[in-house]
């Protein structure tokens, strides 16, 4: 059978570099097209050299781009992916939009968080891009979302607990710190190095976009409404996210019923890793482990005096934070195993 | 080759048939330490950590 021929929109951005990656060592894809309006007509190496000797593709301009392809992904930002989507929306190919724009299924809530919606229409076609969440959905699906990085990070942490009711569903807070390649390829006055080297920013105590598919992912999870803050910091970091998250608890709360939740919750998920391991200097999840990787890796202590627990998340947010979880998408939509061509551990020490 | 459960995180441990009482093994999951107390069934408990004794 011939491999499955592919498209990326936007594909001069640090998410569609690595998404471009990852395509170009998957057994069953044909990279057919890539495009950028700035840089049509240049070679992609010169923009990711990482990939000299495994690509001769170039960029060209979107109007070039051929509809014969079996998947199309969209890593333009929110608002840009909606008429890629749309015009896609009806041809044969499978859409996996990178983007914001059909994560939120209610358009309010997409208003009032970005603006009004490009294309209210396809709200509830798509699904949600997280495959420990929504496996079955996405094998069947021809619209998924893939879901924000920092969203990603958070959910993973706790929605075995939301499932498993071993947490209060009010007054959970997530702080997160967040590495450079998630503000983009494009820059301005925040990302010139003088002012960004050696930050610790926080860049936006609360509001931030990925709030809303937080609460509208873990409220589906718990039937019910779910209240969450978040509050992502700038750090010096490349890549990666680390994610500490906070809930209220039973003090009688044990360590076994924690890992009996996430166990049971994870159960048949190839790229989460529990980690609490007291014999290791890496105790606990952090970025580095994961960097490069499609791992989300998790762990946890609970505080009884303080009544609470403390979750800690990790991954690569433009790996399992976009492009990895996007191939891991298209992987059960065409019904591959969702490991292939993801497979792979990360760099010790980097 | 039995299975015995990890006390503190409830993990399954495979335990070799030529294993003694007395060994010390490692959670896979957790590293928890584990003292082998008994065989038949197989019995783990969180091991003795090693007690500082650097004075006062």
């Amino acid at each position: 059978m011939s491999r499955k021929k592919i498209a990326i929109i936007g594909a001069s951005g640090y998410t569609g570099g690595e998404l471009l990656r990852w395509a170009l060592m998957h057994p069953e894809i044909e990279v057919s097209q890539i495009t950028s309006e700035r840089f049509a007509g240049q070679a992609a190496t010169k923009l990711n050299p990482n990939l000299r000797g495994f690509t001769s593709l170039s960029f060209v301009p979107v109007k070039a781009l051929s509809t014969d392809i079996d998947a199309v992904f969209i890593c333009t930002p929110h608002k840009a992916a909606a008429p890629y989507v749309k015009q896609f929306w009806e041809t044969g190919a499978k859409i996996i939009d990178l983007s914001a724009d059909f994560r939120i299924h209610d358009k309010d809530t997409y208003a009032k968080y970005y603006q009004e919606h490009p294309a209210p229409e396809l709200l509830d076609k798509s699904v949600y891009g997280i495959p420990e969440l929504h496996r079955e959905e996405i094998k069947g699906a021809k619209l998924v979302a893939c879901a924000g990085c920092l969203a990603t990070s958070v959910i993973l942490a706790l929605a075995p607990l939301v499932k498993s009711k071993l947490i209060a569903t009010d007054g959970i807070i997530a702080d997160a710190k967040i590495g450079s390649a998630a503000a983009g390829a494009s820059y301005d006055i925040s990302t010139h190095h003088p002012e960004r080297s050696g930050s610790v920013r926080s860049y936006k105590p609360h509001g931030h976009r990925h709030t809303a598919e937080i609460e509208q992912e873990l409220s589906a999870i718990a039937g019910a409404p779910i209240s969450v803050g978040l509050t992502p910091h700038a750090i010096e970091m490349v890549r990666g996210i680390m994610s500490t998250v906070h809930a209220r608890v039973s003090p009688e709360l044990k360590d076994v019923d924690v890992w009996k939740a996430y166990r049971s919750f994870y159960a048949g998920s190839p790229f989460i890793r529990l980690v609490k391991d007291q014999g290791t200097l890496y105790r606990y999840p952090e970025p580095k482990p994961v960097v490069g990787t499609n791992f989300a890796d998790i762990g946890f202590e609970i505080d009884p005096e303080k009544k609470r627990i403390i979750l800690m998340s990790a991954i690569d947010n433009l790996v399992k934070g976009s492009g990895g979880q996007a191939l891991q998408c298209f992987n059960l939509m065409n019904g591959f195993d969702e490991k292939m061509g993801l497979w792979s551990p990360g760099f010790h020490p980097l | 080759m039995a299975d015995a459960e990890c006390p503190e995180c409830a993990s399954p441990i495979a335990i070799a048939a030529n294993t003694e009482v007395g060994e010390i093994l490692s959670c896979p999951d957790c590293g928890t330490r584990l003292e082998v107390r008994a065989l038949a069934p197989p019995k783990l408990e969180k091991a003795p950590g090693v007690e500082e004794d650097w004075g006062e």
